[in-house]
């Protein structure tokens, strides 16, 4: 479905990454592969280094940091939220929600809507359309909408398909309603048929955490997992992408009457470089407007790797005065695909920062 | 279908592969080759493979009879 707003925009985008640098080529250890077949992946899959956050450090503290960040650095007034937005897989706590969490540290006032969305890949874009329906109400002027996962606790340490790509991190993003009245289109859909070809089996309901359920065992292919860990049918995956995000581009670009070269960038979710690679070509566009470098630097961090690709790659561009036409696009977990096209210049802030564990 | 054998052989770095070779006795038949097949397939005949057909693949011959049935 396509819904379409007036008026919005992004103001400032902060990343929040963790100090620690893990690399693939000291991890080969872990895998039960001979040495030099992992390494052939490297390149192809983009394993190079990723980022794991310390034990003690959730992806809500990571979006605390992005927060502050904003407060301190470039004149963010807490008292101007209206609403807070938490999208993860990975909460604090199940009880209570993380952003009733969140909205308390950050000091928020009382009058701020705060609710907590179960999200993975297609999670940003998720958040920017929830963030523009709460702003088409009057008394909602500004909406901080908050990234964060900590993916490589979810993934085993012995699944070479899994835990080369997983990354940590979380993303504030700040969105509010602007003069600019030209539309925006937000392409979502939505095939919960197929939802359990990404999940992870136990830990909740469904099937409780137990002594069993961390057991890790062969999968039958030499990589170690156990139903507490993330798992996903790879190739229903990629079949599922190639398939449907071409499809997707093609149909947000006749709604917004653009043609690809429009197009400065098309800012994907990166699952890892092979796929993006291939997207690029099944789209027909040039690998050089869609980048694919977030993974080799920094791991797939879920609905946080538009954020990064954003102010890793394209800051100095958005803080610039030329208007710059970006196609976003998320897809995976749901299965959920969506999507939307964003002018953006002189945005307030688009920066890439490390979470520092603050000394109390 | 000739180009998917040399694909494969390619992909399997061995000189060639026929139709009814057991997969699983390539040394390099892993999820990296089953990956890059199936991206070869969904390029050149723009047909998805997922993993439930994957599960009874035994062979070539097993992979060429999905694409014909998809077709």
């Amino acid at each position: 479905m396509n819904l379409s707003f007036k008026g919005k925009k992004i103001t400032d985008i902060v990343s929040v990454v963790p100090e620690n640098v893990s690399r693939f080529v000291d991890e080969l250890h872990q895998y039960s592969f001979p040495v030099e077949k992992s390494l052939k992946l490297k390149d192809i899959m983009g394993f190079n280094e990723h980022r794991v956050a310390p034990e003690d450090v959730t992806a809500a503290d990571m979006c605390e940091f992005g927060f502050n960040y904003l407060v301190d650095s470039k004149g963010l007034n807490p008292a101007s939220i209206d609403a807070l937005i938490f999208i993860s897989h990975t909460p604090d706590h199940f009880v209570p929600p993380t952003s009733s969490i969140l909205h308390g540290k950050l000091g928020l006032k009382e009058d701020c809507l705060c609710f907590d969305i179960n999200h993975g890949c297609a999670g940003f874009i998720v958040g920017l359309q929830q963030a523009f329906m709460l702003l088409e109400n009057v008394g909602i002027n500004r909406v901080a909408l908050l990234n964060g996962d900590t993916l490589s606790r979810k993934v085993s340490k012995k699944d070479r398909n899994s835990y080369p790509v997983v990354g940590d991190a979380g993303s504030v993003a700040i969105i509010e309603n602007s003069s600019d009245t030209n539309p925006i289109n937000v392409f979502t859909k939505n095939r919960g048929k197929d939802s359990l070809v990404l999940k992870i089996p136990a830990g909740g309901s469904r099937m409780p955490s137990t002594h069993e359920t961390s057991i890790l065992k062969d999968i039958g292919d030499g990589n170690f997992r156990s139903l507490d860990n993330l798992e996903m049918e790879g190739a229903s995956v990629f079949a599922f992408v190639q398939s449907e995000v071409p499809k997707m581009v093609d149909e947000i670009l006749k709604t917004e009457g653009l043609n690809k070269d429009d197009i400065d960038f098309f800012v994907l979710h990166q699952p890892n470089r092979f796929m993006l690679e291939k997207l690029a070509d099944k789209i027909g566009v040039s690998r050089n407007k869609v980048p694919n470098n977030i993974v080799e630097n920094f791991g797939n961090s879920n609905s946080v790797t538009i954020p990064i690709n954003i102010t890793f790659n394209l800051k100095n561009i958005l803080t610039s005065n030329r208007s710059t036409k970006l196609l976003l696009a998320g897809f995976g977990v749901g299965l959920t695909w969506s999507g939307l096209v964003l002018d953006i210049n002189n945005i307030n802030t688009c920066e890439l920062i490390e979470f520092k564990k603050e000394i109390k | 279908m000739k180009e998917l054998n040399i694909e494969l052989a390619d992909i399997l770095e061995v000189e060639s592969v026929t139709d009814d070779e057991i997969l699983n006795s390539f040394e390099n038949w892993d999820s990296l080759s089953i990956l890059s097949l199936t991206a070869f397939v969904d390029k050149n005949y723009n047909i998805q493979i997922s993993n439930d057909d994957l599960s009874d693949v035994k062979t070539l011959a097993d992979i060429k009879n999905i694409i014909a049935m998809k077709n």
